[in-house]
This record gives C-alpha cells, structure tokens and sequence, in this order.
C-alpha cells in the first residue's frame, strides 16, 4: 500500500483504536495490522508523539503474564483531534472519490 | 539476532535521545518482542517484523525531532530566537541570510585593509618622497616657511582626494558584491571583483540589470538554526551558559563599579556642595546599560525544560 497514504491517516487510526479501548503496544499493532500494514517499529514513534502533544497518555497496569505494561489512554485533546482528523478525513476523501468518479464517468463517453 | 543485541545496537543509534527516554524506549522494544514471542513468533521472527535497524532508528529520531516544541531545550530556543531576529532585521536591509551578512562583512573589511595599506604606501611613503624632494628644490630659492606651508596644503589635498576615491571605489567593489550575494554566487572572490572594477564593465554592473543569467534554484532554505547543526546535541546548552556566564562577569563588575561611583558622586556633592551634573548623568546611564545588559543575560538563561514522560 502507498506509503504516503498511509503516513497521513496512521494517526487518525490510532487515535480511533485508542478511543475504543485503552491498549497497550503490542495489542494496538495487532489491531492496526487489521486495518492497514504497518511497520511495528514506527508505532512506537509515533505514540511518543502523541504523549508529547497531550493527545494520549499513558500508565502502567500490573500484568499476571510478565512486567507491568505500558497502557495507553486518550485524552480529550486527544477525542477533539480524533473528530478533527475524522473530519478532515471524511471531506478529503470524499472530494478524492467524487472527483474519481467524475473522471471515469467522462472516460466511457 | 538475539533480543539483547537488537537492543543494544538500537539504543547505540539512539545516543542522541536523552538517557531517560531512551531508556523509556528500549523497554517498550523489549516488551513488545516479550509479546510478540509469547503470541507464537520466534525471536528472530519477532526482530525481523522491524524491518531495517537503521531506517528504524532514523524514524524514531524524526519521530523526536518532528515534535521539537517539546524536545527543544530552552537553549537551542534562544539560539533560534536569537538567530531569527538577526535575520529578520538583517532582511529588512534586503533579503540576507546571515551568512551573507558575514560574508559582506568580511568582504568588507578585506577592502579596508587593502585601502589602508594603499594609503600608507601612497601617501604616507610617495607623498613624503615627493615633500622631500620638493623641499630640496625649492626650500633654497624661496624660504622655508611658504613651502612648508605649501607643502601642508598639499598634503591634505592629496588626502582627500585618496579619502574621496576609497570612498567611491568602496561603494563601487560593495555594490557588485551584495549584487553577486544576491544572485548567491560565491564563485568570485572580493579580490576578482576589485580588478574587475577596473574594468570598463564595470559601469555595466552598477546598473541593475547586469545581464547575467540567474542562479538556479538557489533559494537557501530557512530551517530552524539549531537543525542545521550537524549533531542534536546538549552541549549547546552548556556552552551557552559558559559564554554568558563569562560575559556577566565584566558586566556585574561594571554594575558594582558604577554604583560605588554614583554612590561616591553624591556624597561629594552633598559633603562639598560640588555638583557635576554630566558625570551624574554619565553615571547613571552606565550603571542603567550595564544592569540591562545584566538582565537580558539572565533573560537568555537556558532552563532545561522537562521532557514530559508518556
């Protein structure tokens, strides 16, 4: 898959998983991989940068399996740029589509 | 690879990321391969799903150094605010980066001390030389007093004609520079151009339209100072701090002596009712500068800001 597509909507896909349910990192790759194919090293990057911009934080949860885990949980910073991103994603990808069709439209001509 | 030795050769790339957060990293790696091997994959397997160390590293850098309104010490902040006012200001004097401005500088300077030493050999050396052998001509036949006024006169002339042509031949060999920095062409040196002012092309140059054709595509960018710095380093900040611990010194030394002299100065006047208004007021402007200076130091004190942690 394009990698430039991918880049720009990762966040919005990570902030959409952590909003439905505090996740740690191994399950929020896991559930992305779902979705689109990631590069698991990044994750990490990029959930720091989150935390940094107060979007998500994050908190140690005791685990029965190993060493307590790193949970990562959505701030309302982080819900407001959720709908942002949403937004933006929505419009976007709906001009990208309207625009599509009209072309292939005027190609069967 | 081993888990270990993925480690370690991740963390040897990422030296540039503070000891704390680094640390924060490696365990959050070591973590997910834990997961990764618990949920059926081998160690190697678990490696592997990172694809290129190398690249791996590069991101989370960028990932770092994409957010720098947080990562930023308050010191590589000062450089850049610092930085970018000198440019702002400069670039009111027609779109110079600062480098450029150096560069004019030190063209500039280049010319005077070739101007200088122009002036000593051709008035100081020839002019003495000819004063001398015009003595010796006319000194016998007319008195020495007119020629020696004479000879004064001459002298000063001749300086100010020298005087007059550095100053026009400064701006001449100045303007085609600044046109040339313009055009970001570091090709030619300040000499090349002084011998090619003598050059009846010359007068073409002084036009503003000089038919060369532009530089392509050599727009400098504008990136933050402290990136272009090749390492992300603390040091930065130390060293800021030892300039400006340095240069406050003299300063406060300065703050202390003008306010025994104020302090002085008003007793004198009030024990022997001698008053000295200009020394008063010199007194008071020093002591004011100097505590300015103090306090803008201070201002640009870089503080380590805290890394907020995830």
């Amino acid at each position: 898959m394009n990698t430039q597509f991918k880049k720009g909507v990762l966040e919005l896909i990570v902030l959409k998983t952590i909003e439905y349910k505090d996740l740690y990192g191994y399950q929020l790759v896991t559930k992305i991989s779902e979705i689109v194919n990631v590069n698991e090293g990044t994750i990490y990057p990029l959930l720091k940068r989150l935390s940094n911009d107060h979007l998500l934080e994050s908190y140690l949860k005791e685990s029965s399996e190993g060493p307590p885990r790193k949970y990562y949980h959505i701030t309302p910073n982080g819900i407001q740029k959720l709908q942002d991103l949403e937004k933006e994603w929505n419009e976007f990808s709906g001009k990208v589509n309207a625009f599509l069709k009209e072309v292939s439209y005027h190609d069967e001509k | 690879m081993t888990k270990s030795e993925f480690l370690e050769q991740l963390e040897q790339k990422l030296l540039l990321i503070s000891e704390q957060e680094r640390k924060d990293i490696l365990i959050e790696y070591g973590t997910y391969i834990d997961d990764k091997i618990a949920n059926g994959a081998s160690e190697k397997e678990a490696i592997q799903g990172f694809g290129d160390l190398d690249e791996l590293a590069k991101e989370i850098l960028e990932a770092y150094k994409i957010n720098t309104d947080s990562m930023d010490s308050k010191a590589d902040k000062t450089l850049d605010r610092a930085y970018s006012k000198t440019e702002s200001f400069l670039n009111k004097f027609g779109n110079f980066s600062v480098n450029d401005i150096f560069h004019l500088i030190f063209d500039a300077f280049v010319l005077l001390v070739l101007l200088y030493i122009g002036r000593i050999l051709l008035i100081d050396i020839c002019l003495n030389i000819l004063m001398n052998v015009f003595n010796w001509i006319f000194g016998i036949t007319y008195g020495a007093g007119i020629v020696y006024a004479f000879e004064d006169l001459m002298i000063w002339i001749f300086k100010l004609i020298y005087l007059a042509a550095s100053i026009l031949f400064f701006i001449t060999v100045m303007s085609r520079r600044i046109r040339r920095i313009k055009r970001h062409d570091y090709r030619i040196n300040v000499v090349e151009d002084l011998k090619q002012s003598f050059n009846k092309e010359a007068k073409d140059f002084l036009k503003d339209d000089d038919g060369l054709p532009p530089i392509p595509g050599t727009k400098p960018e504008k990136t933050l100072y402290h990136q272009r710095k090749a390492q992300y380093t603390d040091s930065g900040s130390l060293l800021i701090k030892i300039i400006l611990a340095l240069i406050s010194f003299p300063t406060i030394c300065c703050i202390i002596g003008f306010s025994i002299a104020l302090i002085a100065l008003f007793f004198v006047g009030v024990f022997e009712h001698v008053y000295s208004i200009g020394l008063i007021l010199l007194g008071v402007g020093l002591l004011g500068g100097s505590i300015s200076v103090q306090w803008f130091l201070i201002h640009l004190w870089p503080k380590k800001e805290e890394i907020p942690h995830a």
